[in-house]
């Protein structure tokens, strides 16, 4: 849990008729993250050839990712966690596969092109409903010869037998045609586009159309025409959204097949996949790989039992493999309890720690925790984003989605409530009396208890915080540079024994100062042990470094100019050392800073609320005021203090230590997600 | 100084830069050309600031339906940094806005010409075209369905677009094609940016003037091409076709390179001066390319390209911030247009590739 998992390089040779009991075998276990026997030394010294898997790990990949798409489209997702059995695997033919889902998808997409025709005539009819709702009434349509009339409007009789060849006729026009006469004489209304005015005369001649007039209370009225277009439109919309219910219908009641279909193309791609990283000669298969040492037991009986002993297994630890092999990077297994995984991921998402190293997720979690509460100490804000967590938690692992965040939001929201009973503060209001101090009470002048007094002991208080996470992250870089055999790191970097020494006197200089009123220093001896001796030794590192580097390219040459590089380089580093160290401490004030802004919010909506309120009390508008002012608070300070705290994480405790050049473990696993 | 440019931009800034940051990666349009069916490559939107189109899509089917939204989306967004913009910002958003408005326009003009001087009949509606106000009052319906060109410009009567299609309209009333129109409304959308432009200060209008002038070279470039390639255009009528305003290129330059067998050495004496670091971006395969202009096309896009990263790099309280997002979002729409009819239309992968 402190350091990266200890890991172990396998090299196997087994033979090729035991190639598809071992793949399995390596599935069902996923613990090995292979590496590519084209990236071995080997494939030149041996002429190994790659495996070519029966079906390419890419088409595999593209057929489940269409799955998983129609099955999103009605918000189904397949499992990707303990859903997948080695036992279920079958081989599967790819061409049926994207055939199936081909007509799956030519069912869906014709649905939606009748959608989108029905979408066209919509507009259409929308188009004539918009211009005629503009007359008056049918009599001002009819009349209408403007040239600035859109719309056509006429009467008229057609025989009977003509009826059908009309209807058909005018259909792929935009126009609307009521029938406003009897079965064997029927009458029509026609409204349509001045535009396409030519062509449907031609229609209506054709079809023996005779104008007529109507009677004079009809011409009086339009509701006839529009409630009839309004019928047509809300028909014409019902079979688009009947349409768009028929698409999800189509993929719910292929929903089962296609999550079998998906099941079996997920184990295909993981089963290739581990075979496109296997190496072959004429009788024999080889792969390679990593795996967490406490693993290697397992595997080597897994392996030897389906292969019944005939496989060649060997085991090197990472720095020989890396010597060895011919590997670039040992991947990283960061293992820790899964109530921390959210701070894992905030390690995750600043970098992967380098191989060996520490794994400073269970401190992150402490130190994250610390500072949020620090900024953000109510009982009652944190008790609010605390259930706001827990329910997004629920809700999101019911959808079986991402919880990382909501079990984030959790953690700080009970970090928050232990600071609020701390600073004995709920909602902004003094419930119950202080643990620790009273902020509230520091920050307008009347602290109720505790020995802090005012905000510059809280301030001091950020200043141990922020000195004791610095320490905290310059002993973890000794221990790195230690484990990594870094000893021109661990003496000399700016975190190193130097810059620690150098830190630890300024802390002890600066408190000296302050303790004396800010009028004395300590002794010149102590001066000179405290700063002058480090500051001294700092002026070897350029040379040193010069030299070990003068081993590896001997053309540097030594001239003049290079003492006045190794004299600059000193002026620089101290100035570096000295600055920073300074702003990385101070910086810490901040957390101080965010609680101050916390208590000081909430005062004042304390005081909008009694100025808005009429007598001692506080009136439903005040109440009002402070529900407001609460809601805000809770969402922008906590935002505020996430965020802060998540700065100095990263800017300030991190960069003493952390060496984010590693690569993630990724074994191919039934359990794994697949991208 | 500094603060009034702070103050300036700092919303504006904020606002843009977050909406840069949720730009399409190539990797979703990849995804999204590999798609079978059109349905599949809007499902890939679903997590992306473009999920709405996935929404339009579904409920209507209509590609048309989305391209309008898209649109729609794109003025809302110019209204509301409008609301928080100082003048001088507000003079270059309306100039931008113009942009949106000369397109519906356009499809107005269109869908008049069809019917009324094609006598093809109007198949698709006027249902695909923005009717609420983007800066001018136009009654889209009238103009669609006008009897003339003078009823046209009777109902552009409180717009300036009026006096701007009028002179190229002959006496007579009636055209053949609607190039001239489209053409001067173009000509009038850069007029009315540079004027934007004026009320700049320095350093604002420096950087303005540089990515426009760039932009009208290749918009320049690409109109002697299709005019030359397509419509036999003789090289004394392109005069007419270009846009004022470009940054490097006169009309005979552009000509002269047109000529030219080898144009390689021409332009690079005419790109040297202006874009040293034109070299980086021209790759020895773009020599290849089969079109001369095309080459130069090439090169001028990279410029932009690389002109407007470096925008987004440098100093962020400028004008440049609100020029880089409109040509990040104007190349993003174009792109996302084109994949999704290529995908309409069963395009192939790799045209389709070659298309975006």
């Amino acid at each position: 849990m402190i350091f990266t998992t200890r890991m172990r390089f396998l090299s196997a040779v087994v033979l090729d008729t035991d190639m598809e009991a071992v793949t399995r075998e390596l599935l069902q276990q996923g613990v090995l993250d292979f590496i590519s026997i084209r990236e071995l030394n080997i494939l030149e010294r041996n002429r190994v050839e790659t495996v070519e898997p029966k079906v390419s790990e890419a088409r595999l990949k593209e057929s489940r990712r269409r799955i998983e798409s129609f099955l999103d489209m009605v918000d189904i997702r397949p499992g990707y966690e303990h859903a997948l059995s080695i036992d279920e695997f079958e081989p599967l033919d790819p061409d049926a596969v994207e055939r199936e889902l081909d007509g799956i998808g030519t069912e869906v997409q014709g649905r939606r092109n009748r959608q989108g025709e029905l979408q066209q005539d919509i507009l259409k009819l929308e188009e004539i409903r918009r211009q005629f709702d503009a007359y008056q009434n049918l009599q001002e349509g009819l009349l209408s010869r403007s040239q600035y009339s859109f719309l056509s409007i006429q009467a008229g009789y057609i025989h009977p037998r003509h009826v059908q060849e009309f209807t058909r006729a005018i259909a792929p026009y935009p126009s609307v045609y009521l029938d406003m006469g009897a079965p064997d004489k029927p009458a029509f209304l026609l409204i349509s586009l001045k535009r396409d005015e030519a062509r449907i005369r031609s229609i209506l001649s054709s079809v023996g159309w005779t104008d007529v007039e109507f009677p004079e209370e009809v011409r009086q009225s339009k509701d006839d025409a529009l409630s009839h277009i309004d019928t047509k439109l809300a028909a014409l919309r019902e079979n688009r959204d009947r349409l768009n219910r028929e698409v999800t219908e189509v993929l719910q009641g292929r929903a089962e097949r296609l999550q079998d279909i998906w099941k079996r193309c997920a184990l295909n791609e993981l089963y290739y996949k581990i075979q496109s990283r296997f190496g072959k000669t004429a009788r024999t298969v080889l792969f390679s790989g990593w795996l967490p040492a406490s693993k290697q037991k397992d595997l080597e009986k897994g392996i030897l039992d389906v292969t019944e002993g005939i496989a060649f297994l060997e085991w090197k630890d990472p720095d020989t493999a890396v010597r060895m092999e011919g590997v670039s990077d040992v991947p990283v297994q960061m293992k820790n309890p899964g109530f921390l995984r959210p701070f894992q991921a905030m390690v995750q998402n600043y970098a992967i720690p380098e191989y060996g190293t520490i794994d400073p997720t269970p401190v992150v979690a402490v130190v994250y925790l610390m500072m949020f509460g620090l900024m953000y100490g109510d009982a009652g804000h944190g008790l609010v984003i605390m259930v706001a967590g827990i329910i997004g938690w629920v809700l999101r692992k019911r959808s079986k989605k991402g919880t990382i965040l909501s079990q984030l939001i959790t953690w700080c929201g009970g970090a928050a409530v232990i600071t609020g009973i701390l600073y004995g503060s709920y909602f902004g209001m003094p419930w119950f009396d202080p643990l620790w101090f009273d902020f509230h009470g520091l920050i307008s002048g009347h602290p109720r208890t505790g020995n802090l007094r005012d905000i510059y002991d809280v301030l001091k208080i950020t200043i141990y915080f922020g000195i004791g996470v610095i320490t905290l992250g310059l002993f973890f870089n000794w221990i790195n540079s230690i484990r990594r055999k870094r000893w021109f790191h661990l003496f000399f970097g700016k975190a190193g024994l130097l810059g620690g020494w150098i830190y630890g006197a300024g802390i002890y200089i600066a408190f000296y100062f302050v303790r004396h009123d800010y009028k004395g220093l300590p002794p010149g001896r102590f001066i000179i042990y405290l700063v002058a001796v480090p500051v001294v030794l700092l002026f070897l590192k350029a040379p040193v470094e010069f030299q070990l580097h003068r081993k590896e390219h001997p053309e540097k040459a030594f001239t003049p100019f290079t003492v006045i590089d190794f004299f600059m380089e000193w002026i620089v580093e101290i100035l570096e050392i000295f600055s920073g160290y300074l702003a990385n401490t101070l910086s810490f004030m901040r957390v101080a800073g965010l609680g101050i802004a916390h208590a000081s919010l909430m005062i004042a909506f304390f005081s909008i609320a009694r100025m808005v309120s009429p007598g001692d009390g506080i009136s439903i508008g005040g109440i009002a005021v402070l529900v407001a002012g609460n809601a805000m608070v809770i969402v922008l300070e906590g935002l505020s203090a996430g965020i802060q705290a998540l700065r100095l994480n990263y800017y300030e405790f991190f960069n003493k230590y952390f060496t984010g050049s590693g690569k993630a473990y990724a074994p191919i696993s039934l359990k794994g997600s697949l991208n | 100084m500094v603060k009034s440019r702070l103050k300036r931009y700092a919303y504006l800034n904020a606002r843009l830069r977050s909406r840069i940051s949720t730009v399409l990666t190539d990797q979703v349009f990849d995804r999204m050309l590999r798609a079978k069916t059109l349905s599949e490559a809007f499902h890939h939107l679903t997590d992306t600031r473009f999920a709405y189109l996935e929404e339009v899509y579904t409920r209507t089917g209509d590609l048309k339906m989305v391209e309008l939204e898209l649109f729609s989306r794109e003025i809302e967004l110019l209204r509301d940094l409008d609301r928080n913009a100082e003048d001088e910002i507000k003079q270059i958003l309306k100039a931008l806005s113009l942009q949106y408005e000369i397109e519906n326009l356009k499809g107005m003009l269109r869908l008049w010409f069809q019917f009324r001087i094609k006598h093809t009949g109007i198949r698709s509606s006027t249902g695909y075209l923005y009717r609420k106000t983007i800066v001018h009052d136009i009654d889209v319906d009238g103009i669609v369905n006008a009897g003339n060109l003078q009823d046209i410009m009777n109902l552009l009567e409180h717009t300036p677009y009026k006096n701007v299609i009028a002179p190229v309209v002959p006496e007579h009333g009636t055209i053949e094609s609607l190039f001239p129109l489209e053409n001067a409304l173009d000509i009038f959308f850069y007029h009315q940016v540079f004027a934007g432009i004026e009320g700049l200060d320095d350093t604002d209008g420096g950087i303005a003037e540089r990515l426009l002038g760039i932009e009208i070279d290749i918009e320049n470039l690409s109109r002697i091409m299709r005019f030359t390639s397509f419509y036999s255009m003789k090289t004394e009528e392109l005069s007419d076709i270009l846009i004022p305003g470009g940054r490097s290129f006169d009309r005979s330059t552009l000509l002269d390179v047109l000529h030219r067998d080898n144009p390689r050495q021409r332009i690079e004496s005419l790109l040297s001066g202006k874009f040293p670091e034109w070299k980086v971006i021209v790759s020895p395969d773009r020599e290849q390319a089969k079109n001369r202009l095309l080459l130069l096309e090439s090169v001028l896009q990279g410029i932009l390209e690389k002109e407007v990263h470096r925008l987004l790099l440098g100093y962020p309280f400028t004008i440049g911030i609100l020029l880089a997002y409109y040509f990040i979002k104007r190349k993003e729409t174009r792109r996302l247009v084109t994949l999704l009819n290529a995908k309409q239309y069963g395009i192939s992968f790799e045209r389709g590739m070659e298309a975006i």
